[in-house]
């Protein structure tokens, strides 16, 4: 009986080596390597931003549901900041780079996509439509963003995130 | 028995290999992004004023923390604690009776830089002019912060979360060592957080549960969608009055759904039958044909929905909250409309996962399956053992926001809506479902042949009749010969084999958990095997 559990077992085995297929990562980019391509070989130094009460306030307004984090991570040098912020596209956390220079968002890249579906908005061509993008004077985007049909709520959440990180710049580096 | 489950362990491991590593693609959220956490294990501490040791765990809501020491005992009441808030520069207070365990916090508060701990637990620097070092998979090896230096060893999945498994804490004049047995994620203070507001819908009155669910004129039942609100209520009136001790979960080791859950043979007999009972219900075939990835990774989604049961049944109260808010999300993308006619329910009506009356037949499958194999395979259960269970089988339906006014009222009201369901014209096979269930036992590898073959011999034994005609599966004399002797060869492995490889390692999982513990290597391995993940419920 023993001898017919070991063989049954390593069918199973055998069965499960033959069906288990790696998924796809959702890591498109490293932290490290964002960082690398954002200031280009130029030294930066990492800081955190623990937002107070009304920062928070107006971060709420702006994203339309609270922020999750305590803090949140920034870099700079050159006169650009890089942030790495995280927005729920539908129910998954959307990890984003975003670099802000003096002329508004330098570069966004899409470094982690958990969700199943929307994955669309990792594509360049739509992320290069906010190369340029600032904020006006309602807290939205100056350059109109196209939507993808069926990724409808992680294009939201990117958009969101985008304006989170100009207002956060304008609030560390001052008017 | 050891050399044969280290065999055992050795081939999977080997095949494995082949595979894929669980977790390998597991892209973690940020630490950061944790509101409520806890951490639990040993903390052993040397300093000047001499070595201490300790049970702890280490709970943080907001910015509020609360380090429990039990320095004898891995579970239990807290005899000594430490409480503050992170980053604020006042020290911790103490409070316990306790004198060793009190003297044991002073050392701690003394030593160690509290409000940095809830970041450090995380591998998160507490400050912006910290030293961070990080390998290639961006898991944080080193942190050199305020003439400290924290080393981490291993890692752990928890949830989304990749949390450390073990440290080293070094700083002027002191060493401490953390080995982390489970971390919990959330929903420690409530279930539904922020939703708990959410306006209800009340569900329509009901005078008689069977009557309402297979109503007798043939017609389709009154849909109930479930939104928001109703569900983080169902899940408070678990949350609020049942279990007092969270770590046991909703259930716990008394219960009867652990014991009829815990041996494997009765719900892999039983799988066939469960299943096609399920996809009978024209809805489930179509949300199957239109959002499921069962044809293509039939693996993957049986290890989806089993992580998920099993959370639920086994897990800790929080897990048991976190796996049913992330069973809702996903139900709540299933939805559509009748693409044909089938039974009662007409071309282009809607159908949606998250609708009660959909719920309760798929989760009525599975427990008449579960007690009904249960008593073939092992030995039969009193009335009121069977009453026991459905009453436990409500908890697991209010987790799916079923109320508890829509479900049948007791054993018997239950059977008889089963029976009430299997001659009405809710259950339908279309030939949109005799083509699912000839996909779902079709063997798509050599290795599967056998294995489908019982579960088809089984199945067929076990259907109503009338449904297994439907579904056009033969029970003459073969089969017949055949299911006593799958159903033999079972009773008889299980007799032979030990508690140990015949039950749940979900089981072993969660008992290790009621005593702080981390689970042995050999169920750690069939955890993976089988569920592809290194922990499910610790």
């Amino acid at each position: 009986m023993r001898v017919a559990l070991c063989v049954w077992l390593f069918l199973i085995s055998v069965l499960a080596a033959t069906l288990t297929r790696a998924a796809p990562p959702g890591r498109y980019l490293s932290q490290a390597d964002f960082l690398q391509q954002a200031f280009a070989g130029v030294s930066f130094q990492g800081r955190l931003l623990v937002p107070d009460a009304g920062l928070r306030q107006r971060i709420t307004a702006l994203l339309g549901h609270p922020l999750r984090a305590r803090r949140l991570h920034y870099w700079q040098a050159d006169g650009r900041t890089a942030w790495v912020i995280d927005e729920i596209g539908r129910d998954e956390p959307i990890t984003l780079g975003i670099v802000v220079g003096a002329q508004g968002i330098e570069q966004l890249k899409v470094l982690a996509y958990r969700e199943t579906r929307g994955g669309e908005v990792t594509r360049s061509a739509f992320l290069r439509q906010f190369n340029g993008a600032s904020l006006n004077h309602d807290q939205a985007l100056t350059t109109p963003i196209d939507g993808i049909t069926g990724a409808t709520l992680s294009v939201h959440a990117v958009t969101r995130a985008a304006r989170l990180a100009l207002l956060l710049t304008a609030t560390v580096t001052g008017p | 028995m050891k050399p044969l489950s280290f065999l055992a362990v050795l081939l999977f491991a080997l095949l494995q290999g082949c595979a894929s590593t669980p977790d390998a693609d597991f892209v973690p959220v940020s630490n950061e992004q944790l509101q409520q956490w806890s951490v639990e294990g040993r903390l052993t501490l040397h300093s000047d004023a001499g070595k201490a040791r300790s049970y702890f765990t280490y709970t943080q809501l907001g910015d509020d923390y609360t380090l429990a020491l039990r320095p004898d005992q891995r579970v239990g009441k807290a005899r000594a604690t430490l409480t503050g808030k992170v980053m604020a520069s006042q020290p911790a207070a103490i409070s316990g009776d306790d004198d060793e365990a009190r003297q044991i916090a002073r050392q701690i508060r003394d030593t160690l830089p509290m409000e940095n701990l809830g970041y450090w637990l995380r591998a998160l620097v507490a400050s912006g002019d910290a030293q961070q070092q990080v390998d290639d998979r961006e898991r944080t090896e080193q942190i050199r912060e305020q003439g400290w230096q924290i080393r981490y060893r291993d890692y752990m999945r928890v949830n989304d979360y990749r949390l450390p498994q073990r440290l080293q804490m070094r700083g002027p004049d002191v060493r401490a060592r953390v080995d982390l047995v489970r971390a919990e994620t959330g929903f420690l203070t409530s279930p539904c957080a922020q939703e708990s507001d959410a306006p209800a819908t009340a569900p329509p009155p009901r005078q008689e549960t069977v009557t309402d669910l297979v109503p007798a004129d043939g017609s389709a039942p009154l849909p109930q969608w479930i939104n928001r609100g109703d569900f983080c209520r169902q899940l408070k009136k678990i949350h609020g009055h049942k279990l007092p001790d969270p770590r046991e979960g909703l259930f716990g080791p008394g219960s009867m759904m652990w014991q009829l859950t815990g041996p494997l043979a009765p719900a892999g007999l039983g799988a066939g039958r469960a299943l096609l009972l399920q996809i009978a219900h024209p809805w489930i075939t179509t949300a199957i044909d239109e959002h499921s990835i069962v044809r293509e990774d039939p693996l993957k989604r049986a290890r989806l929905t089993f992580r998920y049961i099993l959370t639920m049944v086994y897990g800790s109260t929080p897990q048991a909250m976190t796996a049913a808010n992330k069973v809702r999300s996903i139900h709540e993308q299933v939805k559509g409309t009748m693409p044909e006619k089938a039974g009662a329910f007409a071309k282009g009506s809607e159908y949606r996962a998250n609708e009660v009356n959909a719920m309760i037949w798929v989760q009525a499958t599975l427990w008449d399956t579960l007690v009904r194999m249960y008593e073939k395979e092992r030995h039969k259960l009193s009335d009121k053992e069977k009453e026991q269970f459905y009453q436990e089988t409500k908890l697991f339906a209010m987790l799916f926001g079923i109320p508890d006014k829509a479900l049948p009222a007791t054993w018997n009201d239950f059977i008889a809506y089963n029976r009430a369901m299997w001659d009405s014209r809710l259950l339908t096979v279309t030939d949109r479902t005799l083509q699912l269930k000839k996909d779902l036992f079709h063997p798509h590898s050599i290795w599967m042949i056998l294995p489908l073959w019982g579960q088809e011999i089984l199945t067929a034994a076990n259907l109503p009749p009338h449904l297994r005609d439907e579904f056009q599966m033969k029970y003459g004399w073969w089969q017949k010969f055949n299911n006593a002797m799958l159903m033999g060869s079972v009773k008889v492995t299980d007799f032979i084999l030990p508690d140990s490889m015949t039950w749940n390692p979900v089981y072993h999982e969660a008992e290790a958990r009621l005593k702080g513990k981390r689970v042995g290597w050999y169920q750690r391995s069939m955890i993976s095997l089988i569920l592809g993940r290194k922990r499910l419920v610790n």
